[in-house]
């Protein structure tokens, strides 16, 4: 079945099997390796990627749900080789150990500030409540999305 | 890895149903898939048709048509909770769809997949109960409605071979509404006290393992009708989900709330009969301990919620029916 | 939902080690390789494409225990696309033990590549390799196996008594080891009168380390008979001991290359799929790429081991410990993995946190039909600390004590010995460690502040747990590393390094960096390739940073002699006289003489005919601990049983800080691992049918962002021991004293004992109603 869509700025057109997960499309006919396969059912986050600007497990939709819309990946955070804020606070601020995550963190986080771009801390972490990580202790990841939006706090720690 | 199957990808209601009259072998619906799709790649569901339904504008509509609010079997959960409409026609809707799963599974997860996954713990199952949902069924035959409730129950009155389910409808909830689908202009209200509006709340609560993401051990949606003045009960629907196959609504407890004031003494008298319930559904089961125990904490954040809702309506009662605000879009799609 | 507080740490670092100024030590900077994460540049090994390369799926056993009486696999084979189909009547019988990490080692060896008996739900039975993973799958479908069923056992403590009859067991006894350690006079403790005496039962779970990166790996042959094997391990050359073993190849016939770690916390130490992809790949001659789901790694790799610990403490009447007597039960699940060394390993963690004149460990390890126990973050620390913690504050309630004074009476001091016979515990900075704590946490007044007495409930808990630095003492512990300068200036180390993700390569970059007095980032370290790396024991047993890392700084001061030997030859001067500085090196005396690196080994490599390179083998001489102190504050909600961790404070002695920022990101992680232990994670093996029922993420929880307290940081970095500039482990020590503080917070704020992990919802309902 002929698929059309646009992936990271770029038109499509791929011959698609039904049952071919919009995540086995963008790895292995797209070599785009950037969202991994972490649960499979949806509840690690790992295979985040934005379809119109929505962050979607790509492992729950089959790659012709994505026919006519944009899909934009990991790599396409960085189109003209710049990195994008919210990857610079990622690498600045410790938000990544053995990265794994990291793909689908950004994604959800970039879609988060797409819509609010100024969110609350509750707000980042309802929107990443969807992305697990083992090594970070997501205290580093928020501290990258809080700085890429510009609201960090500084000064002294309040107690909770 | 998904066993074979062949895919259809329909525009309109019109050629999916056309479609599907000349499919043969096992038929599933793909709405967003959040549960379709595992459940193929790891062959718990082998169809030999994929009918997506995902890309159909008017199956993802949500709109008001002057006396109820209709949701197409597609709406997203993430359409829902963020629709102003739905937050102030029927509140508790709003509510179980921000809860459902996280932003990635609402932004995919469609409400009628909710309704033909029919999971035992889906969010949104008991509140189409409390809120009296009606479906409307698209067949070979027509059109076709019926209630939620007995749709999920009923034998027979489930998805027939070559039907869909293309919307979702309950009649609007908030002030100036009647809440059996009758407009009440403001100024002619027919309710008895002095002419005001009854209030008309919602609400629904869960139990998970974790505060988010989580599937619901017990969950609980609420609607309640109140006379403005004193705060009497005057009608209630209150459904619970997690015990069972199905969600189920409390008609005992509703007859009894009937004529109370929603205060801690009814809240305390509904947990009792509420742990009752538990007790009947799942008698000598491991969860039943806990989760007679659980429900208390259920029924406070429910109730809580309910009673919050009530004193906001009854402080801006002079102020005349709500027109929402804060989200932006009124209505979704068609 | 509560207002939060940011998760902004202080610069908090209590430094008083060495009065060198520092240009690179001690400085954060970024992961060597973020930015090929957080573009998805990099490639993990399930990202790899090779050539011609197949996929193998496994068939795992439905059946906690049966004998297989016979496997049809004709109709896989028949399928277009199938390579092969293995199981135990094609593959090598050899025996192995998938824990040994290096050549001798004594272990049980009870696994094969394929058994003819399936021991547990998860065991291996059959695989196929195919063209795709489609094809593969498909394949497996078509498998018939005959089974004979026996009977199970799944509990530990029913796997120890003698009157049932299991064949699940054979051919070894149960437990399959058992050991002893006593010192002093123990029972004369308990005996005597005016003791107080607090017995504990406490159990822990068998749990999943969650690395979000399933187990993977590739293995390819080539042309003359040599199997390489690309896969995210710890020990590269226990990878390649065991693979050896199997398939009956010479070490130098097997390459082990580690490929970029998608999270390991121990998951992916020991040997699983590497035998097994290498076998395929020299079957086939093709390469092959083995591809676990998430359900996969969690029945069928490695979990931590399940453990039952009775523990009782003799007390006097104003605090002090006067006697303990432990006991731990270990339940390694179906193969003996490292099931009797770590029993060992927790016993030995006893002895050295508290002062305890008179202390008897025993340990019994059993098989049980349940998934396979072996290496977890923290290797028994966070067992033996939550069994012995959790006790300390039960002891404190009865004694009436506050636990942190309780605690400070007991602990160990700087420069004590090990009760125990263990190495020296060195510049043991617990004490510090809690005072600081207790300090910043405002302990007195959170402990102190009311608990409710509504729906909702606060309390305040902590705990402390200590860690080794490899090792020195118990097994062989020494590193080698290649450095050297190149002509132009730059480096390339070459070792056995594997990073786990923490940092490990940058660490070594720094370390180096601060010697040679050049930018990190002029440093190339390339990870762990056991044909061209120097030999090394492995990112295990927390030695990365404390033996590797000393051998990186003993390697760079030779190097760095041997540079500046050859350059005071072409300087004119004495090799003491020579200078290094910012890249450039000089002669005291003419300091207007100055090149840079490249110019000078160009010159060296041009006029003395030699190479700036040092190859140093260093071995361990300390194993001093590595201690932590985790203040908790909790909220129960008693009505449902749920628990939200308000707060928490992690103070730990790392002796210096190498990367602060990478120090601190561990410590986060283990706090998020720590507190899932303690309260939700769990696999779960039903106790009648044998199956995990938290075998996928939807019924495993881990802990998400929504529930991730703010975690607050202080560092006490005072040196002293000798690992490089002072520094010791973090890694596995930062989730060791965390599910214990949670557990006595708990406890403090509901007035209850429990005792058995996690503390489910269920569980701390049942514990209220019993009040």
């Amino acid at each position: 079945m002929e698929l059309r869509f646009t992936v990271n700025g770029q038109k499509q057109v791929l011959e698609v099997e039904p049952q071919a997960r919009l995540l086995d499309v963008l790895r292995e006919q797209l070599g785009l390796t950037g969202a991994k396969e972490g649960c499979g059912e949806g509840e690690c986050g790992a295979c985040t990627v934005l379809v119109d600007n929505l962050a979607v497990n790509s492992c729950l939709v089959l790659a012709h749900q994505a026919r006519g819309r944009s899909v934009t990946t990991v790599e396409g955070l960085a189109p003209s080789g710049k990195l994008d804020a919210l990857q610079q606070a990622f690498i600045q601020k410790g938000a990544i150990q053995c990265g794994y995550c990291t793909p689908g963190m950004l994604m959800s986080a970039k879609a988060l500030l797409l819509r609010k771009p100024k969110p609350t801390e509750e707000e980042i972490r309802m929107a990443l409540a969807g992305n697990l990580c083992r090594c970070t202790g997501y205290v580093n990841i928020l501290r990258a999305v809080q700085d890429a939006a510009g609201t960090a706090e500084s000064g002294e720690v309040r107690k909770a | 890895m998904m066993h074979k199957f062949r895919m259809a990808c329909p525009d309109s209601v019109a050629e999916t149903l056309e479609l599907l009259a000349g499919m043969e072998g096992e038929i599933a619906y793909l709405g967003g898939g959040t549960d379709l799709v595992p459940q193929m790649q790891d062959g718990r569901r082998q169809p030999d048709w994929v009918v997506d339904l995902s890309q159909i504008p008017e199956l993802a509509c949500i709109r008001f048509d002057g006396e109820r609010i209709r949701l197409g079997s597609t709406a997203t959960f993430t359409q829902i909770a963020g629709s102003a409409l739905i937050e102030e026609q029927g509140r508790c809707l709003a509510q179980a769809a921000g809860q459902v799963g996280s932003v990635q599974i609402r932004n995919r997860a469609t409400l009628g997949g909710n309704i033909a996954s029919a999971s035992p713990a889906g969010d949104s199952l008991p509140v189409l109960l409390a809120l009296d949902a009606k479906l409307t069924v698209l067949g070979p035959a027509g059109e076709r409605r019926i209630s939620f409730e007995r749709f999920q129950i009923e034998p027979g009155e489930g998805l027939r071979r070559g039907e869909l389910i293309a919307g979702i409808d309950f009649a609007a909830g908030s002030r100036g509404h009647t809440g059996d689908g009758r407009h009440v202009p403001a100024d002619k209200s027919d309710f008895s006290a002095g002419g005001r509006h009854p209030i008309r709340v919602s609400a629904f609560g869960k139990i998970g393992s974790r505060q988010s993401v989580t599937i619901a051990k017990l969950n609980m949606a609420a609607f309640l009708e109140m006379e403005p003045g004193e705060g009497i009960v005057v009608k209630s629907r209150l459904a619970l989900g997690a015990l069972g196959r199905h969600p189920f609504r409390l008609r005992n407890v509703e007859e009894e709330m009937r004529g109370r004031r929603l205060d801690d003494s009814l809240i305390v008298d509904v947990t009792k009969r509420l742990q009752e319930v538990v007790d009947g559904a799942i008698p000598g089961r491991y969860s039943q301990t806990y989760k007679r125990q659980a429900i208390r904490g259920l029924a406070a954040d429910v109730f809580g919620d309910l009673q919050q809702q009530v004193s906001v309506e009854k402080a801006s009662s002079s102020n005349g029916p709500d027109q929402g605000g804060g989200k932006e879009e009124q209505e979704i799609g068609c | 939902m509560a207002v939060r507080g940011n998760l902004e740490d202080s610069e908090n670092r209590h430094e008083t080690a060495g009065p060198e100024k520092l240009k690179q030590v001690g400085r954060s900077y970024p992961l060597h390789d973020a930015e090929a994460k957080a573009t998805g540049r990099i490639r993990y090994t399930g990202d790899m494409s090779l050539q011609g390369m197949l996929c193998a799926r496994i068939l795992f056993s439905p059946l906690p225990h049966a004998r297989i009486r016979r496997i049809d696999a004709a109709g896989a084979l028949a399928l277009p696309g199938v390579y092969g189909v293995f199981t135990h009547e094609n593959t090598p019988d050899v025996l192995y033990n998938s824990q040994v990490w290096y050549a001798g080692q004594e272990a049980l060896k009870d696994e094969r590549l394929f058994p003819d008996t399936v021991r547990y739900i998860g065991d291996r039975v059959a695989a196929v390799v195919a063209a795709n993973e489609q094809t593969a799958a498909k394949a497996l479908g078509l498998i018939k196996v005959d089974y004979e069923e026996l009977p199970a056992v799944f509990e530990a403590e029913q796997a120890l008594r003698t009157d049932v009859p299991v064949p699940a067991l054979a051919p070894w006894a149960s437990p399959f080891f058992s050991k002893e350690i006593s010192v002093g006079h123990v029972d004369e403790c308990f005996e005597a009168p005016d003791a107080v005496v607090i017995e504990d039962r406490v159990e822990t779970p068998k749990i999943h380390h969650a690395a979000l990166e399933p187990h993977v790996c590739v293995a390819y042959p080539d042309h003359n008979g040599k199997i390489t094997v690309l896969t995210p391990c710890q020990i590269l050359y226990s990878v390649r001991l065991v693979v050896a073993t199997v398939l009956g190849l010479p070490f130098n016939k097997v390459r082990v290359l580690k490929t970029p770690m998608g999270g390991s916390f121990g998951g992916k130490q020991e040997v699983t799929l590497e035998p097994l992809a290498a076998f395929f790949a020299l079957a086939t001659g093709r390469p092959v790429k083995i591809q676990l789901t998430r359900h996969e790694s969690i029945i069928s790799t490695r979990t931590r081991t399940k453990t039952i610990g009775y523990v009782r403490t003799a007390w006097d009447k104003a605090g002090n410990l006067l006697a303990r007597d432990l006991k731990t039960v270990i339940d390694t699940g179906a193969y003996t993995s490292n099931g009797a060394i770590i029993g060992m390993a927790m016993g030995k963690k006893a002895f050295r946190l508290y002062r305890i004149p008179n202390q008897r460990y025993r340990t019994e390890s059993v098989h049980t039909n349940t998934p396979v126990a072996g290496a977890a973050r923290g290797y028994g620390s966070p067992q033996i600390h939550a069994i012995t913690e959790i006790n300390i504050d039960h002891a404190a309630r009865r004694l009436g004590i506050d636990p942190v004074k309780l605690r400070l009476r007991n602990l160990v001091r700087p420069g004590d010995l090990d009760a125990g016979g263990g190495p020296p515990l060195g510049q043991a900075q617990i004490i510090a460690c809690v005072a600081e704590g207790a300090k910043a946490f405002g302990w007195a007044q959170r402990r102190d502040a009311p608990h409710g007495t509504g729906r909702f409930r606060r309390g305040a808990g902590m705990a402390c747990a200590t860690h080794s630095n490899g090792y020195f003492g118990g097994f062989q512990d020494f590193t080698t590393m290649t450095l050297r300068m190149l002509e132009d200036g730059s480096m390339i180390l070459n070792s056995g390094i594997q990073d786990l993700g923490c940092g490990t390569v940058t660490s070594m970059k720094q370390i180096i960096a601060e010697v040679m007095a050049i930018s990190p980032d002029r440093i190339e370290a390339p990870e762990g390739d056991t044909e061209t790396s120097p030999y090394d024991v492995g990112s295990q047993a927390s030695r990365v940073t404390h033996v590797a890392g000393a051998c990186a700084l003993h390697t760079a001061g030779k190097l760095k002699e041997k540079l500046c030997r050859e350059a005071a030859k072409l300087l004119e001067c004495a090799p003491d006289e020579v200078i290094l500085q910012s890249e450039r090196i000089r002669s005291a005396a003419h300091p207007e003489k100055d090149c840079s690196y490249g110019e000078m080994v160009s010159l060296i490599q041009e006029k003395n005919r030699t190479e700036i390179i040092i190859t140093e083998t260093f071995q361990a001489q300390d194993n001093p601990g590595s201690y932590g102190a985790d203040f908790v504050e909790v909220e129960v909600d008693t009505w449902t049983g749920l628990v939200r961790v308000v707060e928490v404070l992690a103070v730990h002695d790392v002796g210096r800080a190498i990367n602060p920022g990478f120090v601190r990101g561990q410590i986060y992680g283990g706090v998020q691992m720590g507190i899932g232990y303690a309260l939700t994670e769990d696999i779960a093996v039903d106790p009648v049918s044998g199956r995990a029922k938290g075998d996928r993420f939807s019924r495993y929880h881990l802990v998400n962002m929504p529930d991730m307290p703010p975690v607050r940081v202080i560092l006490i970095e005072k040196g002293g021991d000798l690992g490089p500039f002072g520094a010791k482990s973090i890694g596995e020590i930062a989730t060791c004293p965390t599910a214990p503080a949670v557990v006595n917070a708990v406890n403090q704020a509901l007035g209850t004992n429990l005792e058995t992990l996690p503390l489910t919802p269920e569980r701390i309902l049942r514990a209220l109603a019993c009040q």
